[in-house]
């Protein structure tokens, strides 16, 4: 026990050093495994664990003994039991366990003059209905339903955090370092399940005041939904996938989903809280506007060239990313390990670097795991700045 | 925020005069803690 | 108003700069002077294929090939246009069955791939997503197509997809199509490992390599038609 309250300490003291503009004893090791992850590597059923989530303890025990990691690995916030009693249309469990999100739309071009007007009203008396079929019905039967899935949110979300609490204490993992708030990007949050992106690409062109008028509309939630539950830290942060802007024109980056990001990490950084962005696709042509951000905001590169990134955005910001996890299942486990020392090589001089691969790994069979072990333990054990 | 969904603990406070002040500090992070945690819920619904 | 070959120069050019509003209207004036439906078809094909290169030279992005979709079926759903493709089956340039692998059920690329085949003249059974093995051997062996396209831009259905292959040697149906899997994270070893013939990190370039494929198919001397079927 007080061997890994002495490892928690190091493992605490090398992200305080991170992110305190210090150089850490060695690159810290971020690695995220998803819930579906956790299970498949403990040889159980995904739908079955998911629903009884006391198997997740088991999953996740596992998991966090298995893989040499800074902070703990486990991540669950999505239950399916709250989506199924709402009748979700936009979280479905696939026929192989998987919770993915289908294209669909809550928000209609009618709406988008109440979204302006008041957003919050607009999500919940029309935008809900729309994706989460259990809640249009009447007044009585739609609060019965909200109360039961919140019941449901809260009772799998607070299991799911209690078990994690207990697994960093029993690894000894640092409880800082990796994200403790979650938002979108106000033109993501309109895109993804509000308008859906075919939508919003049409709307550009036809009604391009409205899309600009929705995601200003929507900033000030996305702040507030930024905003940790506790007071922010210098070592905490938010993390803010990124989806469309790779997809978008300079021209129609810039006018619809630059403004109110930027803004969205300001006001973060201005309150105390960092934002940890999932660069996701490439954004080799926004590197210039990812260095007016905040200096510390986390930036985990799916895409991209490190050198190029290092050399633009490293001396401010933190980087990670990079690492492609299909290497991890197609290459050779020495190749693997050549793969990270030379992204080591090119990122972590100079500090302001740890390490994690290009995406969440999100089933135990994309990726072979003996390789995945070995790039963890080469990196823990030889990565330094 | 403009909405009728959403209350700070002010705009609560305002509204319920009766309230005992003696109970405010034990009331205020209750009745304002769950209004935090549906206005998070919602948002992650639509995340 | 413009005659016909000023008027499909317009209409060219203005799918090409993915004005909406210019394209309806000029294609409107178009087949009212008497362009036939299928010559328009070839006339926004052609702007079409301006839009693709202009994607693959980076000055267009996704959210144009989506505007350009529109566009695309804005004027498909045109009355004139409607009350012919309605009618006239004519003879696709091959056929294709698409569909997003078990276990995935994102559709926003494969759409985009579809509506791009369909505008080169191919005719697509799209199975929809979330699609077991099994459900695409039974619609290879009924539709008989030239061409599969397995989507998945997941990372875990790389062995999903290289199952739906085996599960085409299994059937013996492995030597009669092409396999093209599209998926962002798609690369040549992977290709390999699943077992497919070519994939594509896009539409654009997955339409071309099923144009260049049908160029050989019928460049072999088979006969192109419904019953014979594929090569």
């Amino acid at each position: 026990m007080a061997d890994m309250k002495a490892l928690q300490q190091e493992r605490i003291q090398l992200f305080k050093d991170l992110y305190d503009n210090k150089l850490p004893k060695r690159v810290p090791i971020n690695l995220v495994l998803s819930v579906e992850f956790a299970i498949q590597y403990a040889g159980m059923d995904l739908a079955q664990a998911q629903w009884d989530t006391s198997m997740l303890e088991i999953a996740f025990d596992k998991m966090c003994g298995d893989f040499i990691t800074d902070t703990n690995p486990a991540m669950a916030f999505r239950y399916p039991s709250y989506y199924k009693i709402l009748g979700a249309r936009n979280f479905v469990m696939s026929s192989s366990g998987f919770l993915q999100h289908p294209e669909v739309h809550g928000f209609e071009t009618e709406d988008y003059d109440y979204f302006i007007q008041s957003p919050y009203d607009c999500i919940m008396e029309r935008v809900l209905p729309r994706i989460y079929t259990e809640l249009d019905t009447n007044p009585v039967q739609r609060s019965i339903v909200f109360a039961k899935a919140f019941k449901a949110f809260f009772d799998d979300v607070v299991n799911g955090n209690i078990i994690i609490a207990k697994l960093t204490e029993k690894y000894g993992f640092s409880p800082i370092g990796g994200f403790d708030g979650f938002c979108e990007a106000p033109f993501d949050f309109m895109s993804d399940q509000l308008r859906g992106f075919k939508n919003i690409v049409g709307d550009i062109r036809r009604i391009p005041d409205k899309v600009v008028g929705a995601c200003e509309a929507a900033l000030p939630l996305m702040i507030k939904t930024g905003m940790p539950p506790h007071p922010p830290s210098p070592y905490g942060a938010t993390f803010i996938p990124l989806h469309m802007a790779p997809f978008l024109r300079e021209k129609d980056f810039e006018k619809y989903y630059w403004p109110t990001f930027k803004k969205l990490v300001d006001d973060l950084a201005a309150s105390g809280q960092s934002a940890y962005l999932f660069v996701e696709h490439d954004w080799t042509r926004f590197l210039d506007y990812l260095y007016e951000l905040p200096e510390n905001t986390r930036m985990m590169f799916e895409y991209g060239d490190p050198k190029l990134i290092k050399d633009k955005l490293g001396k401010k910001h933190i980087l990670t990313g990079f690492y492609p996890i299909t290497l991890l299942k197609t290459a050779t486990k020495q190749q693997c390990i050549d793969k990270a020392k030379e992204l080591i090589d090119i990122l972590a001089p100079g500090g302001k670097y740890m390490f994690t691969f290009d995406k969440n790994i999100i089933t135990a069979d994309s990726v072979n795991i003996e390789n995945l072990q070995a790039v963890l333990e080469y990196v823990s054990e030889n990565a330094n700045y | 925020m403009n909405t009728q969904y959403y209350k700070t603990w002010d705009e609560y406070m305002a509204e319920h005069p009766e309230i005992d002040e003696k109970l405010i500090p034990v009331m205020a992070p209750k009745i304002q803690g769950y209004e935090e945690m549906m206005f998070a819920f919602v948002m992650l619904l639509l995340m | 108003m413009n005659n016909l070959g000023e008027l499909k120069d317009l209409i060219i050019k203005y799918v090409e700069q993915l004005d909406e509003d210019k394209v309806v209207s000029l294609a409107t004036e178009a087949l009212d002077a008497g362009l036939e439906p299928l010559e328009l078809l070839g006339v926004v094909n052609e702007g079409m294929s301006r839009v693709g290169k202009l994607y693959e030279n980076k000055n267009y992005y996704i959210a144009d090939l989506i505007v350009a979709g529109l566009i695309f079926r804005q004027v498909l759903s045109l009355d004139k246009m409607r009350a012919h493709f309605y009618q006239d089956h004519k003879r696709p340039l091959g056929k294709v069955v698409l569909g997003t692998v078990q276990g995935d059920i994102h559709d926003i690329g494969k759409d985009i791939f579809k509506g791009m085949l369909e505008a080169n003249g191919f005719e697509v059974t799209d199975l929809g997503v979330d699609i077991p093995k099994e459900v695409f051997v039974e619609n290879v062996q009924r539709v008989k197509p030239h061409i599969v396209g397995l989507s998945g831009p997941l990372t875990n259905t790389i062995e999903t997809m290289k199952e739906i292959v085996e599960a085409f040697v299994k059937a013996e149906l492995r030597d009669q199509v092409k396999i093209i899997i599209g998926a962002n994270h798609m690369t040549t070893d992977i290709c390999r490992y699943i077992g497919a013939d070519s994939f594509a990190n896009d539409a654009t370039i997955g339409t071309k390599v099923c144009l260049e494929w049908m160029e050989s198919i019928n460049k072999q001397g088979e006969i192109n038609d419904e019953k014979s079927g594929i090569h």
